[in-house]
């Protein structure tokens, strides 16, 4: 009886419990999420973060990290549930190293290691970035634009970033290229932009003189040196190119054909669609449609439709595909002659797999009569 | 003195009712339109707000089966080969439920030796979307030995559609491994991107 519990109780210790459910984790917020400083020496603004959980119960400890750390002060260390945290910066008369520094308020909930399992837990962190001013003039630019149908605007967003000591006197212009040639410049107001602010300035370029097609824009400010930013943008038309179709058909039984289309405006078209005629000897000998398919703004798309091969040879035939769509209920259509070779057929899949078939049986047979001849032989020789 | 005092209460359910019928109809004033103008201000709070919504894994207890030299337990594959734990089929589920993309940085509290000792172990984590597009990294899907400090997702998404991912856990168990109750913490540090 002794031996019998003993053994039941190392079986007992060498079962490895793994029971993981020690610690669940509380959804965590705080806000905001991030924060900008742009420094100003001797610089003391106070920032209120909220700190949000589900949890009303849980300790939450709350703590700084960066190298500015040393200049931040909090209210409290340990919140219980949710609940307000004001942060005080201070900062110095000077910061040695220009461009961001990064403080980062944390907030993580305070956990019993001694809990058996494996548990989750979440940080929070909102960083607080403050932005110490390059010496002398540095500006960063950036442009945003969109593409837009003949007739409509293109609205342009210039973002300036003053990032130096100095303030800027600027005249911003948006050149707009076409290939190589300038073909219209949008100039901005002079203006003063000020150390560490950061403005976005807005122009509309008119297109109703504007062909279709694709086009570049780019933004040059002379703050002393010069910053420039290139983007392109379409203008667009109701109009499907026609990008590829198929050159080489193999004859026999029903064959796939695929044209390859790009829509060039700016909303959606719809039912586009191909049909496919083929000539010989000038005159129409055989037509078929692909299938109708939408197409989003710019979008390509391959469109495709299925035709009987049987009523034709070996041989080039001339094709006229005509592209057929419709936008903003208008419909359009635009044509192209093209060429397409029909080759001598390869032998289909399923053909093949009968053929196969056939062989693999017509060999077996054979085998089997081979072997039943040579038994009879050796039977009567015994 | 009656009249008087009949008049008296003529007169106030008068004034009463004139005042109740000008409160009534104050909302219905005629006249000149002037103009003015209106302003709407409003600001949108950023938050950084995360959730282990499934933030334990429970497959009981059990042993490496006698005869075999260690057990798998796997959460994405949800089974357990070699051994008689109870399977689990979902791996930690941690939700970005704030209005910014964030950095997520995992961080286990022990190694496969300090977790569950023995010879040959292995305690790995893999990330992946649990959620379509909810985060774009390189190791997504790959199962890794647990880390101390790892930055898993560099853009967690906070779109409602894509804002889940998913931590599995894989532990490959030796037959010499330490017994008893396993303890360790897995945290999720959350920062916006």
């Amino acid at each position: 009886m002794v031996i019998k519990n003993k053994k039941r109780f190392c079986l007992i210790l060498s079962i490895l419990f793994l029971t993981l459910i020690g610690l669940t984790s509380a959804s965590l917020g705080i806000s905001p999420g991030k924060v900008q400083v742009n420094f100003k020496p001797n610089l003391e603004e106070t920032i209120t973060f909220k700190i949000n959980s589900d949890s009303p119960e849980i300790v939450f400890e709350i703590y700084v990290i960066g190298d500015l750390s040393g200049y931040v002060h909090l209210n409290k260390n340990e919140i219980t549930g949710s609940g307000n945290v004001e942060v005080t910066l201070k900062l110095p008369k000077d910061i040695a190293v220009p461009g961001n520094h990064r403080i980062l308020i944390g907030v993580k909930e305070k956990i019993d290691r001694e809990v058996p399992g494996i548990g989750t837990a979440v940080i929070v962190q909102a960083p607080i970035d403050v932005f110490v001013p390059y010496p002398g003039r540095y500006l960063e630019i950036d442009l945003k634009s969109h593409n837009v149908n003949v007739g409509d605007p293109v609205n342009f967003e210039l973002k300036l970033s003053n990032k130096g000591k100095e303030n800027l006197n600027i005249t911003p212009i948006i050149e707009i290229i076409s290939g190589e040639e300038t073909i219209e410049t949008l100039i901005f107001q002079n203006r003063l932009v000020l150390s560490a602010e950061e403005i976005t300035l807005r122009k509309s370029l008119e297109t109703t003189d504007y062909a279709a097609g694709n086009y570049n824009a780019l933004a040059i400010v002379d703050y002393g040196n010069i910053a420039k930013v290139e983007l392109e943008f379409r203008i667009g038309s109701l109009f499907i190119d026609l990008l590829d179709y198929t050159k080489k058909v193999a004859l026999g039984g029903v064959k796939k054909f695929e044209v390859g289309v790009e829509s060039n405006w700016n909303n959606p078209i719809e039912g586009a669609h191909a049909e496919i005629v083929f000539l010989k000897d000038g005159k129409e000998f055989f037509e078929f449609k692909t299938s109708p398919s939408d197409l989003e703004p710019w979008e390509k798309e391959t469109l495709s439709g299925f035709f009987e091969t049987n009523n034709f040879s070996i041989g080039k035939y001339k094709t006229n595909i005509t592209l057929i769509y419709y936008g903003d209920d208008i419909g359009k259509s635009s044509s192209e002659i093209g060429e397409v070779e029909f080759v001598k057929g390869k032998l289909s899949l399923p053909l093949m797999i009968i053929a196969i078939s056939a062989i693999v049986i017509i060999a077996i047979v054979l085998i089997i009569v081979f072997i039943k001849k040579y038994l009879i032989k050796n039977a009567k020789r015994k | 003195m009656k009249l008087i005092k009949v008049l008296l209460i003529v007169a106030v359910i008068f004034v009463v009712v004139a005042i109740a019928s000008v409160v009534y109809n104050s909302s219905n004033f005629t006249g000149f339109a002037t103009t003015s103008t209106g302003e709407a201000n409003l600001t949108v709070e950023s938050a950084t707000q995360i959730d282990f919504t499934t933030a334990f894994i429970d497959w009981e207890s059990g042993r490496v089966t006698s005869g075999d030299t260690e057990a798998i337990l796997d959460t994405s594959a949800g089974n357990i080969s070699n051994g008689n734990w109870t399977p689990v089929t979902e791996g930690f589920v941690l939700e970005n439920q704030g209005n910014l993309n964030l950095t997520i940085e995992l961080a286990a509290g022990k190694t496969n030796l300090t977790f569950m000792g023995g010879t040959d172990g292995s305690y790995q984590w893999n990330v992946s979307n649990n959620e379509t597009d909810s985060c774009s990294h390189a190791d997504l899907g790959d199962f890794e030995e647990v880390n101390s400090s790892k930055i898993v997702c560099d853009q967690f998404s906070s779109i409602t559609a894509s804002n889940e991912i998913r931590i599995d856990l894989k532990l490959i168990i030796p037959e010499d491994s330490s017994t008893g109750a396993l303890t360790d913490l897995i945290t999720a540090t959350a920062t916006a991107a």
